[in-house]
């Protein structure tokens, strides 16, 4: 544990809350989530849609539609600075040079009437000082470091002339050709086919060894979380219920939610007969139940879970959970 | 918290209010027109047509209340009268492209055989500016309101024919359609029991944009001598002929003009209203 | 690219032909013979009978057609008979100056429209957009005419500061030429800015939630360049295309502005060729413009493929 304390802390979100400001009603969409991510470390952010995962990384970025979105409380500390006080002018330095972004879907993330030289070439001349042709050198550059084959041809494509898997490789050396120390991932993968997943997966992990810079992996797979995550926070309902590293959520899921998840991913190692689901629906956000927010669909929920929500509380060291009975899913484990 | 969730609640239902406001105004300004337009012959405090040599170019008074023109004719009963022409254009207009508009919709949408030579003619009158198609059908059939009607007809049939076009190929592919032709429904039972309930929609919001350009055209065609003939009163002819005094006597251009525009504003505010409401699909 | 052009050019034949049908056909719409009425009731049988020889209407009508559009295709649009010269050669004396206005026309709505439109979807329910869009309504609403002459009443009446009414050819000085276009301009301009504006609003708020725009953002880019570089470009095609309708509909309108600022274009030619009941001269006025407007949204269509790589020239 000393260790982990040691090393750069690089992106730290202290009691984060964001709210969306509808005509229905006041949506919390992010409500009080802290998260730590060191340097060259992969945080996986898990759930469901509509957990909260995709506003956290909207907010780090604040690229949120505002109105109707706000951060209302809450720090989120880049290198010590406070990205939720910074003014829209310091961020757009930040964006792209020192965090970047990639999305789930490549056939719409890239503009689709502009090459995609053209395209990662922008955010060169952005953020450093060189000509023209200096960004297009390092453009093809990058196009070589992610995999496409004949870079100088591809360069002057457009995006439609290229395949999905193609188009996010393309999207990621967008996202890195400013040398960022942070990559915020959003789904980087589910809008493609199980093998080019694989491909991206591991391209996203070679690069962040060789530019020594963390991702933040927002996903729902929690296969994809195991094959490149060091720590994971779990989301539900815009906070977080269980976070901890890779290893021990993996060996000891300690949040029905948690478990529920894993139970509902098919595994070719074990013969199961029937694959788990979750019951129920991820509850309205403008209509969250009381108590804990998990009650609705919660195997071990009882009467002081309707009444009041747990505080993610750390259950052994590094591994929090917000669940007033995770001794009791223990049980539960051993039936199944 | 609380609070703030019913301010919000209340935010909400006055958005909506709001946005319904603007159609209600829209209806609420058709409604007095068209209460104008009926009433006129009770409403009027002198007859629109009778000369007045002694009260000629009378600026707005007590007595006339949008003063009277170069015949001494009193303006505010000019153009009370001239709302009957403009509305009744506006819907002999609406009633015709309606009922020739989801006519060969349906038919090109129903049938691709005659979807080609139905859309190219369509396209064919789209080509011709409108004023300048209608100004010329009322040139040959002669000035009158009946025909500026017709003309105005020929020209907006097309618009419609493709609104209702599209609408047929829409649900032309659904799945109720596939099935009741697979019960062996005939094509004439099937057009008029599913697909034409459903252009309804589409067929209401343009009417009501038909209505707005008909209004519009109707004063234009008036206004340059294609209209109803003088010295009925409407409201185009009125400021074709004030047009001359307009140094001397404007407001016998001014008040006309406002009666078109705030015809074509209640009728643009209802249509935006409708379409909103019933379709927000059709933005475009 | 040639192999495009020349079959977008071929299918635009069975549309002109139609044109040329209506054109041609619309005449004989009118109750009775066309000859009669344009003479008048006071003409004696012999005269209407000359002009019947005259005019070709006492041959099969496929004959008069065939005879029409084969001398139409080598630019002779038939004697007007009022003006007692060839048709053609009236309209195309008079083109400049309505194809002056329309440009102009189409100069005010798209500088006003699509920057208004522009603006008011990057800042949605702001201040700036509640104004657009109600000025647009109203825009949409007051008949260019009115229009018109409520501008020659403040502007030339009250203030002096523009003519009337009137035209000066661009030959005999710029500024002259502008300072009478001014006004009849606006007033047929302002439409279809209106128009612009609220179709340029719409296609942008749709454009501006697209992936694309939050990853322009993402790489640092400021809010101007995201919304000018990045989503204009993808919203240039739908402009594109009500910018080409509008010209259409401008040279259309032309007919009543020309009227309310006494300016010699086709418009006014037509407008009195309709009281004087000249059917040779609508008709070629009809086919002439119809034919422009064709030809415009060709151009337009031709134009697609510069805006969106996407649509290829196949």
């Amino acid at each position: 544990m000393r260790i982990l304390d040691e090393r750069e802390k690089l992106l730290e979100i202290r009691n984060l809350k964001t709210y969306f400001y509808t005509e229905e009603g006041v949506l919390k969409a992010v409500d009080g989530v802290d998260l730590l991510l060191h340097s060259g470390e992969t945080l996986g952010l898990v759930g469901e849609s509509g957990c909260g995962k995709s506003v956290t990384s909207m907010s780090i970025m604040r690229l949120l539609p505002s109105p109707p979105g706000k951060i209302v409380d809450g720090k989120i500390l880049f290198k010590g600075r406070d990205l939720a006080q910074l003014s829209q002018k310091e961020m757009r330095k930040l964006r792209g040079n020192d965090i970047s972004m990639i999305f789930q879907e490549p056939m719409t993330s890239l503009n689709p009437v502009f090459t995609i030289g053209n395209q990662i070439s922008e955010a060169i001349l952005l953020h450093k000082d060189v000509t023209k042709r200096e960004a297009r050198r390092q453009s093809i550059e990058m196009l070589k470091k992610v995999g496409i084959p004949s870079p100088e041809k591809r360069i002057d494509d457009y995006p439609h002339q290229l395949s999905g898997g193609m188009r996010q490789r393309a999207m990621i050396a967008l996202a890195l050709s400013c040398d960022p120390q942070l990559l915020i991932a959003d789904e980087p993968t589910t809008a493609l086919d199980v093998t080019i997943q694989a491909q991206i997966l591991e391209l996203m992990n070679d690069l962040k060894k060789s530019y020594n810079m963390s991702i933040m992996l927002i996903t729902h797979d929690l296969g994809v979380v195991a094959e490149t995550c060091d720590t994971v926070a779990v989301m539900y309902a815009g906070k977080i219920v269980e976070y901890t590293d890779a290893k021990g959520l993996f060996g000891n899921p300690s949040h029905p939610y948690t478990w529920g998840l894993m139970n509902s991913i098919p595994r070719l190692d074990q013969n199961i007969e029937k694959l788990h689901t979750i019951a129920g629906v991820v509850p309205n956000p403008l209509d969250f139940p009381e108590g804990c927010k998990y009650n609705t669909r919660c195997p071990i929920a009882d009467d002081k879970c309707l009444q009041q929500e747990a505080e993610l509380q750390e259950i052994r060291k590094g591994h929090k959970v917000r669940c007033w009975h995770y001794e009791r899913l223990e049980q539960l484990k051993k039936v199944h | 918290m609380k609070s703030q969730k019913s301010k919000l609640g209340e935010n909400k239902k006055w958005q909506r209010l709001k946005r319904n406001k603007m159609a209600i105004a829209g209806l609420l300004i058709i409604c007095a027109i068209l209460l104008i337009a009926i009433l006129a012959p009770y409403i009027s405090p002198y007859d629109p047509l009778v000369l007045n040599i002694r009260s000629r170019f009378q600026s707005p008074n007590s007595e006339f209340l949008f003063g009277t023109d170069n015949y001494g004719r009193d303006l505010f009963s000019r153009v009370l009268y001239g709302a009957r022409v403009s509305l009744k254009v506006g819907v002999i207009v609406v009633f015709i492209t309606s009922a020739l508009g989801t006519f060969f919709g349906l038919i090109a949408g129903y049938f691709r055989k005659l979807d080609y030579v139905i859309m190219r003619v369509m396209d064919a009158f789209m080509s011709f500016p409108t004023i300048l198609l209608g100004i010329s059908i009322v040139a040959i059939l002669s000035p009158s309101e009946m025909n500026a009607a017709i003309a105005l007809s020929v020209v907006y049939t097309p618009r419609t024919t493709r609104i209702v076009r599209s609408a047929v190929l829409e649900i032309k592919g659904s799945e109720f359609v596939r099935a009741a032709k697979s019960l062996g429904a005939s094509d004439f039972r099937i057009i008029l029991k599913h697909i034409l309930p459903n252009c309804l929609t589409p067929l209401i919001v343009q009417s009501t944009f038909v209505f707005a350009y008909a209004v519009l055209a109707e004063a234009s065609l008036s206004f340059v001598g294609a209209g109803p003939p003088p010295p009925a009163p409407s409201w185009g002819n009125i400021l074709s002929e004030g047009r001359q005094y307009i140094r001397t006597a404007p407001w016998i251009t001014i008040f006309p003009g406002i009666f078109i525009a705030l015809t074509v504003l209640g009728l643009n505010l209802t249509g935006d209203g409708l379409r909103d409401a019933l379709d927000p699909k059709m933005k475009k | 690219m040639l192999r495009y052009t020349l079959s977008r050019m071929l299918g635009l034949i069975p549309t002109l032909i139609l044109v040329a049908l209506i054109s041609f056909f619309l005449i004989h719409l009118t109750p009775g013979d066309p000859a009669a009425v344009m003479l008048g009731v006071e003409a004696t049988p012999e005269r209407v009978a000359n002009l019947r020889a005259d005019m070709g209407l006492d041959q099969p009508l496929t004959v008069q057609f065939k005879d029409w559009v084969s001398s139409a295709l080598q630019g002779d649009l038939g004697n007007s008979f009022f003006l007692g010269r060839p048709v053609a050669e009236a309209l195309v004396e008079r083109l400049p100056a309505t194809f002056s206005l329309a440009v102009a026309a189409l100069l005010v709505a798209v500088i006003i429209g699509v920057p208004a439109g522009i603006i008011a979807a990057a800042r949605q329910n702001s201040v700036f957009d509640g104004s657009v869009m109600v000025i647009a309504l109203l825009g949409i609403s007051v008949p260019s005419f009115w229009l018109g002459l409520l501008l020659i009443l403040i502007f030339s009446v009250g203030l002096g500061w523009f003519p009337t009414g009137g035209y000066v050819p661009i030959s005999e000085g710029f500024v002259q030429h502008v300072k009478y276009l001014v006004l009849p301009a606006v007033s047929l301009g302002f439409m279809q800015a209106a128009l612009i504006a609220r179709m340029t609003r719409a296609s942008m708020l749709e454009v501006i939630r697209k992936d694309y725009i939050t990853t322009a953002r993402s790489k640092g880019q400021s809010e101007f360049v995201v919304v000018t570089k990045h989503a204009l470009k993808n919203i240039a095609i739908s402009v594109l295309t009500v910018v080409g309708m509008a010209f259409g509909i401008l040279l259309g309108g032309a007919v009543i502005v020309e009227t309310v600022f006494a300016y010699p274009g086709v418009g006014r030619l037509v407008v009195q060729a309709v009281t004087r009941r000249d059917y040779p001269l609508i008709q070629g006025a009809l086919l002439m413009i119809a034919s422009i407007y064709v030809i415009v949204n060709l151009v337009v269509d031709l134009l697609y493929p510069l805006f969106d790589p996407r649509i290829k020239y196949e």
